[in-house]
């Protein structure tokens, strides 16, 4: 009798410990649910009846200087004195990098633009954001996606483009109301 | 007692410095646009300036201090000329303070040197050169060795007289105002222009591009704009930047900017302008 209640207190706290083992082993289940679901949602990982897409929104760098003339943009880097200029349809997409409007939105609606494949588009797209991240003018977001992009695209699609200029040198010694441009001693 | 004198529509205070002078600038001095103090002792100012740098601008033969919107220049020089090769005697007091205004507007905003004449105006320096015609100024922008001094000195400058050879000056109508065309800004004085007076309108804006064919092509706003930026004062400055390319702007939506390819020979250039309506 105590054998078996030994056995009994035994498988009992066996038991126990294997509850208490379970209950651990799910919550670190739980919690790798919880991670896994998280990073999804921080990389924009969404559903949409039934399909699971991958998207990616960036955002503009806040040092870059940008005005928009005659359809194209010109960007200016205060600390490395480079210019940019961009094309019509670079320029639409360097707007609509606000951090909260996915690519897939941008392809969709360049490629209804454009009559174009979205896949094809969006390689491209893909591509120059990776560009102009690789030189610092842009970086990925981490905010939520907006729904329904107020992305507008006017006139016909042609692949985007960069095009860079440097700020040239300053004055030649001291600022002057003469010019004396040129080489900066 | 400061005087206060107009030019190109701006009044300007100017006064000599006291012996006392005092720094920094008491609040009361509001310039209307700018305030010039006529000083003996250049080279205080100039090492103030290098002391203070985020405020004030050390500039050959002048000191700005942007917010208090002053500017230091030597007495000695207050009537001082100096000729600019083919374009004739220009007083140099008065570019400085054209200068000035410019970098001010550049620097605070168009706001700061509106003035009831000049409310709709910005003004805008660029690297450039610029000759009369009977059609206008013609200004020719391009980087250092690109033929700026060339076209406008030795190749028109025998029939168009030459208003600037490094720096031009204008007067840019605002967007969205009624205004008038931009105006280049002429400091000297010559017989041919006693009567165009001070401002000619702008006729033409080229880029310039050095070939061995004579032609004038379309050139896209956006690339036009990130060529003329240079030189620029305020380059560290966001707000600078942002300023200099909004005017910029008004400038190419008024007058677009053309390449214009050229080599060193004057009939075929000159036949081209007038053939293009632009002489």
């Amino acid at each position: 009798m105590s054998a078996r209640r030994s056995g009994d207190a035994n498988s009992s706290s066996r038991n126990s410990a294997g509850a208490v083992e379970n209950s651990r082993i799910g919550s670190v289940i739980a919690r790798k649910a919880y991670r896994a679901i998280h990073d999804a949602e921080r990389s924009s990982v969404f559903v949409r009846k039934g399909m699971v897409q991958m998207s990616r929104q960036w955002e503009r760098a806040r040092d870059i200087v940008w005005e928009e003339l005659g359809g194209e943009a010109v960007l200016v880097s205060p600390t490395t004195s480079k210019t940019w200029v961009l094309n019509h349809t670079a320029s639409a997409i360097w707007k609509c990098c606000d951090g909260q409007t996915s690519i897939d939105d941008i392809a969709l609606k360049l490629a209804e633009a454009g009559r174009l494949d979205v896949a094809n588009v969006k390689t491209e797209l893909l591509a120059f954001c990776k560009q102009l991240e690789s030189q610092g003018m842009l970086r990925s977001s981490g905010r939520a996606v907006r729904a329904g992009a107020s992305f507008a695209f006017a006139g016909s699609y042609v692949p985007p483009f960069i095009r860079m200029h440097g700020l040239g040198v300053g004055f030649r010694g001291r600022p002057s109301s003469r010019g004396g441009s040129g080489p900066a001693s | 007692m400061p005087q206060t004198i107009e030019l190109f529509g701006y009044s300007i205070n100017v006064s000599k410095e006291a012996r006392n002078n005092s720094w920094p600038l008491p609040d009361a001095i509001v310039p209307p646009v700018l305030n010039v103090i006529l000083t003996k002792n250049m080279p205080a100012h100039e090492e103030r300036a290098r002391r203070y740098r985020s405020r004030m601008l050390l500039g050959e033969d002048f000191v700005l201090d942007y917010p208090s919107q002053t500017l230091w220049f030597p007495a000695s020089k207050r009537k001082a000329i100096m000729e600019i090769k083919n374009a004739g005697p220009q007083r140099i007091f008065d570019r400085t303070i054209l200068f000035c205004i410019a970098l001010l507007a550049e620097r605070l905003g168009p706001a700061v040197v509106a003035t009831p004449s000049t409310r709709h105006v910005l003004p805008l320096y660029l690297h450039a050169s610029a000759v009369a015609t009977a059609c206008g100024a013609l200004v020719f922008c391009g980087r250092s060795t690109f033929g700026k001094s060339t076209i406008s000195g030795e190749i028109l400058g025998p029939i168009f007289p030459q208003l600037d050879d490094d720096q031009v000056t204008m007067h840019i109508g605002m967007l969205n105002k009624k205004t008038r065309a931009p105006r280049v800004l002429y400091f000297g004085r010559r017989r041919e222009l006693s009567t165009a007076g001070s401002e000619l309108p702008l006729a033409g804006l080229f880029w310039l591009q050095k070939s061995a064919e004579f032609k004038i092509e379309e050139m896209d706003q956006a690339e036009a704009a990130s060529l003329m930026l240079s030189p620029l004062v305020n380059r560290r400055r966001p707000i600078a930047i942002l300023n200099r390319l909004r005017i910029i702007r008004a400038l190419l939506t008024k007058m677009p900017c053309r390449r214009l390819y050229f080599a060193k020979e004057q009939a075929p250039l000159v036949e081209l302008l007038r053939a293009n309506g632009y002489a």
